[in-house]
């Protein structure tokens, strides 16, 4: 256990960036226009995964630490497609043009948020997040 | 590291599988939209055999769709040539088409306005004949000046264009909440410098027609402060005349024969100094005639058609001269969510509140003519400070001749005609008539308006009246010269009641339709100021201090008759009548708030009410904290195997046609809805619109709905074939997606003004039954039409979607034509309900009014369409009556609709975009019905979907009730509709899985699989290197 707890990985800096950018993604999605509970709650699970990821990786050197990437980004997805979900209205309308764009602008800024936390979670789902 | 991999890989396709589950919950809530755009069904129809017949219940008349839209595109030309309105003329007009030649001036003369934007545009579709003005000019062989056509449509010219959203169009709706009124609009015009030397010589010995345009939109509206955003030009008020505009009329003046304006506009512009400039030789008002309205409008000015269309609207000398323009536009509570903040005990408003706005309609029951008309009353007889300087248009004393260029109802002709009222017949509580007898005294043939009005007795200081309404008109047919048609027009004395929210009936109950005890004048005339000048000529014995403002109103005495009730009546159109929107008069939930306009002192009425802070009471509706669940009542039935569909409700005669409904209160219909599940009454309620959902335990199929007032909506329908797929290839009324009309549009007909101008019952049946027909090829059922709320000022830039600023033309138009579209199986849905007066913030607007008002003039031109049932649908509005929501609001939608007129049909709300005060839980417990949206606008918040509340409901009786009686109405309606073609008692539903559903489905077992594939090879690698 000692020798695995001193030795972070890439893998470890990689899931740790993705749980940051999903925490802040989180907080961006507080003020998009229209919000859903499922996303927020896959969201939050996903963040939550990777910081217990983190933790058990850092403190206890476990090998399910691994997972943790791959749990995220599966969580992460979920709570992006739901977030979309209630957003179609609203982008039909910009496409009408019933809405002006900039009504979509904190959305996007979300999700463009929210991808790169998956894509994060998904390059550390091919790492090991504690090292051999 | 081959765990790595695969678990990376696995990390994929498990994120691909999430997607596509979520896809596979979502995307069925969609289907039909999807299932539009494919081509695929969710389910289909199928007949087990035994039935005898069609089961088409509604049919064509038409051989094929061809002969339709021939039909349509000859009813287009006759309502834009019966609807076209000569204000002046000279002698100018008609000009011969094959020896003047014609110059069109005027930049918009390329750029017309033809409807307005978003649910109401004038649209061709693909490969369909698209005819603008000019198009309608050469097809109607004028000779028109090429070059200064080349130069209207070059490329230093586009610079000019109206174009917000595209080209000719100048004003910017917004669906947002705005804290500003909207500052900028676009004329259009050129500058007077780019009319070069040449162009101008080539307009020279030719007549010129001067085009002058306004637009419309939904959501945008006109304000006076406006500026002009097109480049060098500038305007008093956004409906005067640009300096651009004057200087292109100049222009003209100098290089043409003779000086025609044509009025492209549904919104009254001020024309006073055209009136009075003896250079113009004629004005013509076209309105908005939609695609191939022009067509008509080109007959009037080649003499081929003969005007005989009448103003929709009062044309003021100054549009904001009228006391409701005293408050128009942006009004915000002290406690509003962007600056404001909590007064006393009041909470700030929230934006999910959509609470910050209010309007208060001071100006009472004087909107439009009744304003200007009855001022003029008091104005001739020295009463009611009529003469105070307040609303004057010009410095000193009010008098109608500085006020009004052109009254309401007014008209002209290429010919004369004399008009004679010969008796009238009145009865209270039954329908009169009175007989009017016109004859053709000049030279050429036409067809003359007869407009019945009436004045009512007024005592000072009394309930406040109208000096002269319209009571109803009729349309002669065409007379020769010399020939004479005697018209009958019915007098209904419910149309002129007043209503009296301070009387106490014998039954103890409080507020009375009431026609009180004295002389009533009964008068025609052209226009209501006409008609009023004949009744003060007979109520004075004098014309001689009479004005008049047209040169050809012939005043006489004689065309006025005097009808007295002895005895004052409470009774007899007051069955059912309480009081039920005393809360949205501002005054009587903060006293004093409001100066209201009053004939006993003209000088009254024009304070704007420009702060109001909300009280404990007011908030409790601003907050949308009106209803909440809870445990009541034994619980209903849901369910229940009682064996009856919905086609077992319609009645066919004896060749199998549609020949009515069972009653509504036959008990029939409660076990028919009892069948439904309580699942399907949510997902019915929850998701009306744009479609409505299908509800197979009655089997009521999907059933489309889209706007509007021109024609079912081109982008909301990209043509005919749209809605049909090959599985439907067996309908007599199949229209293939190859089809040469696949994508014609439908939404080509004119404005409500232009329709209502043409006073022409027969003309407005006519084209309701033509939806009918587009319904039965564009497979729809219900059309969002027509608008039905009154042209309140002329600032709202959403009256081409109304018919008039009368309540009772708007009423006579709305009636007849969801009366005639219901015969072809087409459900119409009269919008908005009600008291959608101005578009800028009108999501949430608090709008606030005497109730005798909103009796008399709004809601008078929505009874009666509701009360004879002539409609089946009513969209309600997004503004709120006082601090309620309109789709929330028992007094409106349940006591007065349904108590008082016996309303039957369905209740929907207008789009449900996000705004929390528009929500289902109050919509339903206030009788508003159905939600046009998705449920999606609720996830997240504390109210939830109305399936999220599943559990809670199902324990609500009095919810519930509301639910299944909502469900009663809506299948009341569609049992009356062209949506049961082709169903019979053997019809059963069989449930379909169209290819993308399963795509989507074989996506998330793909996925899922080589997930598992990949953690098992994960695993074992991970094993392995252990």
């Amino acid at each position: 256990m000692n020798d695995t707890k001193a030795k972070k990985s890439i893998g470890f800096f990689v899931l740790a960036a993705a749980a940051v950018v999903s925490v802040i993604s989180i907080v961006l999605y507080g003020s998009a226009m229209n919000k859903a509970t499922s996303a927020y709650g896959f969201m939050i699970a996903a963040a939550v995964v990777a910081i217990l990821a983190l933790v058990l990786g850092a403190v206890k050197g476990s090998k399910l630490a691994n997972w943790g990437g791959f749990c995220a980004a599966v969580l992460m997805m979920a709570g992006l497609a739901w977030s979309l979900t209630v957003m179609v209205d609203a982008i039909g309308y910009v496409i009408s043009g019933l809405y002006q764009f900039s009504l979509l602008q904190t959305y996007i800024t979300f999700a463009i948020c929210g991808g790169i936390a998956w894509v994060l979670f998904l390059v550390s789902s091919f790492m090991n997040v504690v090292s051999e | 590291m081959k765990q790595g991999l695969m678990r990376g890989l696995a990390a994929f396709t498990a994120s691909l599988c999430a997607v596509s589950l979520v896809a596979a919950s979502y995307a069925p809530t969609r289907s039909a939209f999807i299932n539009s755009r494919l081509g695929t069904v969710s389910y289909r129809l199928e007949d087990t055999g035994e039935a005898t017949g069609d089961s088409y219940y509604f049919e064509s008349e038409f051989e094929s769709l061809s002969d339709l839209l021939d039909a349509k595109k000859q009813l287009a030309e006759q309502i834009g040539a019966e609807g076209t309105v000569l204000l002046k003329n000279n002698g100018a007009l008609p000009l011969d088409a094959s020896t003047e030649p014609v110059t069109l001036w005027g930049h918009n003369s390329v750029f017309t306005a033809r409807g307005g934007m978003i649910g109401s545009t004038a649209a061709a579709g693909e490969g369909q004949e698209d005819v603008n003005l000019i198009d309608a000019m050469f097809q109607r062989g004028f000779q028109l000046n090429e070059q200064m056509i080349g130069l209207l449509t070059s490329e230093e010219a586009f610079a000019y264009t109206r174009q917000t959203f595209f080209p000719g169009a100048g004003l910017v709706p917004s669906f947002e909440a705005t804290w500003e009124q909207p500052a900028v609009y676009l004329v259009g015009e050129i500058p007077a410098s780019m009319y070069t030397d040449d162009v101008l010589a080539s307009a020279d010995g030719t007549a010129a027609v001067c085009v002058i345009t306004r637009d419309s939109s939904e959501a945008a509206d006109y304000e006076p402060m406006m500026f002009n955003g097109s480049e060098g030009d500038s305007f008093e008020r956004p409906l005067a005349l640009s300096q651009y505009e004057k200087d292109m009329i100049e222009l003209a003046k100098q290089h043409s024969t003779k000086v025609i304006v044509l009025v492209n506009a549904d919104n009254p512009l001020e024309l006073e100094e055209l009136k009075n400039d003896d250079d113009i030789d004629a004005i013509v008002w076209a309105g908005e005639p939609g695609v191939y309205g022009f067509l008509g409008v080109a007959d009037v000015l080649s003499g081929a058609a003969n005007p005989s269309g009448r103003l929709p609207d009062t044309y003021a000398v100054n549009s904001a001269s009228a006391p409701a323009m005293q408050n128009f536009g942006l009004y915000m509570y002290t406690n509003n969510s962007n600056s404001g903040s909590a007064s006393g005990d009041v909470a700030q408003l929230t934006t999910d509140n959509k609470g910050d706005w209010y309007v208060v309609e001071t100006e009472g029951i004087y909107q439009g003519y009744k304003y200007y008309e009855t001022r003029y009353e008091d104005q001739i007889l020295g009463q009611g400070n009529a003469a105070a300087a307040e609303g004057s248009s010009v410095d000193g004393a009010w008098s109608y001749a500085n006020e009004v260029s052109y009254p309401f109802g007014y008209g002209a002709s290429y010919t004369t005609f004399e008009q004679k009222l010969d008796s009238v017949n009145v009865a209270v509580g039954q329908i009169g008539s009175a007989n009017v007898t016109v004859t053709n005294t000049g030279n050429v043939a036409g067809k003359s308006v007869v407009e019945l009005y009436v004045q009512t007795p007024y005592t000072n200081g009394g309930l406040e009246k109208s000096a002269v309404q319209l009571v109803g008109f009729a349309k002669t047919s065409e007379l020769a010269p010399g020939a004479s048609e005697t018209v009958t027009i019915e007098i209904d004395p419910a149309l002129f009641a007043s209503y009296d929210e301070n009387v106490t009936k014998t039954d103890g109950t409080v507020g009375a339709w009431v026609l009180e005890a004295g002389d009533y004048y009964f008068a025609i005339g052209n226009g209501a100021h006409n008609a009023l000048n004949n009744i003060l000529a007979n109520k004075t014995g004098s014309t001689d201090s009479l004005i008049s403002v047209n040169a050809d109103e012939q005043i006489s005495a004689d065309n006025a008759i005097v009808w007295n009730l002895a005895a004052g009546d409470f009774d007899t159109y007051s069955a059912n009548v309480q009081n039920a929107i005393q809360n949205a008069d501002i005054n009587k939930l903060i006293p004093g708030t409001a100066e209201y306009t009053t004939r006993a002192d003209w000088s009254k009425g024009w304070k704007t009410v420009e702060s109001i802070t909300p009280t404990a009471d007011m908030m409790v509706g601003l907050t949308n904290s009106t209803y909440s669940l809870n445990e009541n009542g034994e619980g209903v039935t849901w369910g229940a195997d009682n064996g009856l569909m919905l086609v077992n409700m319609m009645q066919t005669d004896e060749n199998g046609n549609y020949s009515g409904v069972l009653d509504f209160d036959d008990p029939t219909w409660d076990q028919l809805v009892q069948q439904i599940t309580l699942d399907e009454a949510i997902h019915f309620i929850e998701f009306a619109g744009d479609d409505i959902e299908n509800i197979d335990s009655v089997l009521l199929p999907r059933t489309y709905m889209n706007d509007g007032p021109l024609g079912f909506a081109y982008d909301q329908i990209a043509g005919y074939s749209t809605r049909w797929t090959s599985a439907d290839s067996s309908n007599p009324y199949y229209v293939d997606s190859k089809s040469p009309e696949a994508k014609y549009s439908m939404a080509t007909m004119p404005t409500e003004p232009v329709v209502a101008a043409t006073r022409n019952i027969e003309l407005i049946r006519r084209e309701a039954e033509l939806y009918g027909e587009d319904a039965l090829y564009a497979k729809e059922t219900i059309c969002i039409a027509p608008g039905a709320n009154l042209h309140r000022t002329p600032y709202c830039a959403r009256n081409h979607e109304y018919y008039s600023e009368d309540p009772v033309l708007t009423s006579l138009m709305a009636t007849n034509f969801c009366d005639a579209a219901s015969t072809k199986g087409l459900v119409t849905q009269v919008k908005h309900f009600a008291f959608n007066h101005q578009e800028l913030n009108r999501s949430g607007l608090s709008t606030f009014m005497t109730e005798q008002a909103a009796r008399e003039n709004e809601l008078r031109c929505f009874q009666k369409v509701m009360s004879t049932n002539a409609t089946g649908t009513i969209m309600t509005a997004f503004n709120r009556i006082g601090t309620t929501y309109v789709g929330a609001y028992s007094g409106v939608l349940e006591q007065i609709a349904r108590n008082e007129w016996g309303y039957k049909g369905g209740y929907v709300t207008d789009l449900v975009n996000g705004s929390m005060y528009m929500n289902w839980l109050d919509t339903v417990y206030g009788g508003g019905g159905t939600m046009l949206g998705s449920a999606a606008n609720w996830e997240g918040t504390t109210l939830g979907t109305m399936e999220d509340a599943k559990s809670k409901i199902a324990k609500d009786t009095a919810f519930q009730q509301q639910m299944q009686y909502t469900l009663k109405t809506w299948l009341y309606s569609c049992a009356q509709s062209n949506i049961l073609n082709g169903i019979s008692n053997d019809t059963k539903i069989v449930k379909v899985t169209p290819w993308w559903l399963a795509a989507i489905y074989a996506a998330a077992g793909v996925t899922a699989v080589l997930t598992a594939i990949f953690l098992f090879f994960g695993f074992k690698a991970g094993k392995k290197e252990a």
